[in-house]
Formats: C-alpha cells, sequence, structure tokens
C-alpha cells in the first residue's frame, strides 16, 4: 500500500523531467527536432561592419613565384627539449640588470618568447597548449619602378649582321635581381578549417599573426625562393623580348650582393 | 511479478527518456578528428601575375552575443575592432598576354593584354585594432572572428570593382608595359585587351 502510494510521485517527476527535456530549453539539449517548446532562454547575437575606403595606390609589382607554408602555433615554434621551468630557473640564477638574450641560447629564447605569448593570449592550460594552424604566403618578384627597369637607361639595343648578311637585334638587360614582395597570413575560411576552433579575440590574433610572420625564414629556403623567382623572371622576360623582336637576349651577370 | 499498469508506463518512459538522453549526450561528447599537428606544408608556385593597383578598406567590425535565462543575463560577449581590407587588382599574364611585331614599322608593337581582374582580397591581421572585448561567461573563438572578415571581404571587393579598381589597373598595367617596351626601343605601343572565356561564354 506504502509502494503504491509512491507511484503518483515517482511518475508526476518522469512526466516533468521529460517535458523538461522534450518540451523547454532549458538543458540546452535538442533530442528531437521540431518538437514546440517553451523559451526560457533567450540568446541574441549581433554583428555589423562598416567598411570605409582609406588608401588607393599604384603597385608595380611583377610577382613570380608564391611560397606556401603553414605553421602549428604554438608547437612549431616549442624547440624539443627544453623547458620553461628549466629556462626560468636560469634566469633566476642570474644578477639583476643581466639580459635576457644574452643569458639564453637562440633556442631556449624562442621558446621562452613563445610560451609567453601563448600563455598571454589564453592558449596555455597547466602545460597543454591549444593550436592553430596559420598558413603564410610569400610572394617574389621584382618591383619594376626600381632600379635596374626604374632607370632610362636599363636596356642597351644594338644590331648587327651575320655572315651570311641577316640582320639581328641584339638587347641587354640588368641581371633582374628579385626580392621578397609580401608575406601575408592567409584568411582562414571558418568552413575550410578542419582543426578545433580555440579562444582568441582579435587583439591576440592579431599578436599570434604578427609574431609567426616575423619569424625569420630559413636562409637556404629564402635563398631558393629568391634564386626561382629570378630564374621565372628571367624566362619571362627572355620570351618577351625575343617575341618583341630581338634575336639575341643577354642577361648581365649578378651582382653579388649581401641581403 | 505482476506489475500495475501505472509502474509499467513509468518504467517505459523511464527508459525512453533515458535512451534519448543517453544518446544526447554521447553525441555531444563524440571525440574530435584526429589531426596530426606536426605536419607542415610548403609549396612553392611558379606565378606571372603583375599587381598593379590596390585599394586598401578599414572595416569596423562589431559583434557578439547575448543569453538571457529567466531574464537574467548568462552570456554576454562582444568584441570592436577594426582591420585593413586590401584588394589587388593586375593582370594575370599567364593568360593570353602577347607581342606582335609590325612589320611595316620598326617603332610600332602590339601587345595583347588579358583584361584586369582582381588578383587578391586580403584581411591584414597586422593592422587588427581592438577597441574593446567583453567576455562573460563566454569567449571569443577565433571561427567567429575570421568568419565576420569573410563575410564582408565579398561586399569590399565588389566596392572596390565598383570604384573602378579595374580600370586603373588596367591603366597602370599598359603604362609599366608601355614603359619597359619603351625602353626596348618601340616608341609607339598599341594595345588590344584579350576577353576571357567565361566572359564569352557568359
Amino acid at each position: 500500500m506504502k509502494r503504491r502510494r509512491l507511484y503518483f510521485p515517482i511518475f508526476s517527476i518522469l512526466v516533468l523531467a521529460c517535458a523538461i527535456l522534450f518540451f523547454t530549453d532549458i538543458t540546452g539539449l535538442d533530442l528531437i527536432p521540431g518538437l514546440p517548446r517553451l523559451r526560457f532562454q533567450q540568446t541574441t547575437t549581433f554583428s555589423t561592419s562598416s567598411v570605409t575606403l582609406s588608401e588607393v595606390r599604384a603597385l608595380y609589382e611583377l610577382s613570380t613565384l608564391e611560397y606556401v607554408y603553414r605553421f602549428v602555433f604554438p608547437h612549431d615554434f616549442l624547440p624539443e627539449g627544453q623547458s620553461i621551468q628549466e629556462i626560468t630557473r636560469r634566469l633566476r640564477g642570474q644578477p639583476e640588470g643581466a639580459e635576457v638574450e644574452e643569458i639564453l641560447s637562440a633556442d631556449e629564447l624562442l621558446y621562452l618568447r613563445t610560451y609567453n605569448l601563448a600563455t598571454d593570449v589564453g592558449l596555455e592550460h597547466g602545460g597543454d597548449f591549444d593550436f592553430v594552424v596559420i598558413t603564410l604566403v610569400m610572394t617574389a618578384g621584382f618591383d619594376v619602378s626600381e632600379e635596374p627597369f626604374g632607370s632610362d637607361e636599363a636596356f642597351v639595343t644594338s644590331e648587327y649582321r651575320d655572315d651570311q648578311g641577316v640582320l639581328h637585334r641584339r638587347i641587354e638587360v640588368p641581371y633582374p635581381e628579385a626580392k621578397i614582395l609580401s608575406t601575408t597570413v592567409e584568411d582562414i575560411v571558418p568552413d575550410d578549417y578542419p582543426y578545433p576552433d580555440l579562444p582568441v579575440g582579435a587583439d591576440s590574433w592579431r599578436r599570434i599573426t604578427e609574431y609567426v610572420r616575423t619569424q625569420p625564414l630559413d636562409d637556404e629556403v629564402l635563398t631558393r625562393i629568391l634564386r626561382t623567382a629570378e630564374e621565372n623572371g628571367i624566362v619571362f622576360l627572355d620570351q618577351l623580348l625575343r617575341s618583341a623582336g630581338f634575336d639575341d637576349v643577354i642577361f648581365s651577370e649578378k651582382q653579388t650582393t649581401d641581403r | 511479478m505482476r506489475r500495475s499498469p501505472v509502474v509499467r508506463a513509468a518504467l517505459i518512459l523511464a527508459t525512453v527518456c533515458g535512451v534519448l538522453a543517453a544518446g544526447g549526450v554521447l553525441a555531444g561528447c563524440a571525440p574530435q578528428r584526429h589531426v596530426d599537428v606536426v605536419r607542415v606544408e610548403q609549396q612553392l608556385r611558379s606565378l606571372l601575375e603583375l599587381h598593379t593597383y590596390e585599394h586598401i578598406y578599414r572595416d569596423v567590425v562589431y559583434f557578439g552575443e547575448e543569453r538571457r535565462f529567466l531574464g537574467i543575463r548568462t552570456v554576454d560577449r562582444a568584441v570592436l575592432f577594426a582591420i585593413d581590407i586590401s584588394v589587388r587588382a593586375g593582370i594575370n599574364l599567364d593568360e593570353g598576354f602577347a607581342l606582335t611585331r609590325d612589320r611595316s614599322s620598326r617603332d610600332r608593337i602590339y601587345v595583347r593584354m588579358p583584361e584586369a581582374e582582381v588578383l587578391g582580397v586580403d584581411a591584414d591581421e597586422g593592422s587588427i585594432h581592438e577597441y574593446f572585448i567583453r567576455e562573460q561567461g563566454g569567449r571569443i573563438n577565433l571561427m567567429e572572428l575570421t568568419g565576420q572578415l569573410d563575410e564582408v571581404k565579398e561586399r569590399t571587393r565588389q566596392d572596390a570593382v565598383d570604384r573602378g579598381l579595374l580600370g586603373q589597373a588596367e591603366e597602370n598595367a599598359r603604362a609599366i608595359i608601355r614603359r619597359f617596351l619603351q625602353l626596348a626601343g618601340y616608341t609607339d605601343v598599341v594595345f588590344s585587351t584579350v576577353v576571357r572565356d567565361e566572359e564569352i561564354q557568359g
């Protein structure tokens, strides 16, 4: 008899639980989409943006090479074999006023800076890190408003007759030295980004991308990029000038300069 | 043991609720796709693009979310920031660019040039200026930020085109090529424009 008296409260609680679960938005779960629901929660999202033209400018860039590379922040900038505890211990043992750059090795310095940034922007969780994959696009080529193409005497043209008396045209072109025209962070398109989202505000995102963008590129890679960009430029100029009627296109020797 | 209809109904109801709730919880806790974080890709690509004009826009973005439960605010997230978006135009020299000499005149050359096009629209992360950020009850996420920028980029691109970016880019491209050919000795440079395939089909 006593048990029977409990049936009604149990049944009522279960019905109430079902009603809350399926017919209200209190739990935030949408187990059966399409069911009518009583709304206890209210969510308002807003987004506005206004775009204004701030600058227009002429460009004179001939891009002949694009180099796309990806980094995983912060992992790619945390050299193996380093730890923040060890770095901190070393810094504590130094006299006051000593420069961090003089105390730490290049790897330790990179680790410390990356660790500090990751912590500042909230990516560090007890020694573990959230991560973001950043794609950089570097373009290399020539600024045609600069030397040698900017000069009025950039090309030297001449004519000569060969042994059969055929007239030939010849042009001497200064060696076009390629340079890095731009390094940009490829904009992330949410639908095409297959990695986990991470909590960062606008300013934190600026700091992360600037940090990654300004990391020096390996000298060997940079040399390969510039050399390939120059080769592409020479092939293009050679074809262009030959189709403009020059039989001989002579590029001057490359000047050896320190980059 | 025979149970009363009320108990049986309660048991069935509890079982159904349990199964559905467990399904919902399991779906919510499904493990995310494994991501190989050490894979770093590099790619070299040859191109021939003459970038000749750029419009830079300042975009001021304000977005956020507010949630209330029984009238009490539980989440209040918002961010206001500004960012530069650049729209670059020029010509792709791989698409039909060609020179033809005039046999009757040593000083004249014909240039067939592709139409100017938008070569890139890029949000410059380095130019971000965050005016304020409010993160009560939740944080702003990267995909929300980048999603906002992605939406505005097409609008910015269209505005640049409407303001004559392509005409300016084509004019400057002609000036660059004319000067280049003048350096090679051609004083009379005549241009014609290549109409792209998609325009013919469209």
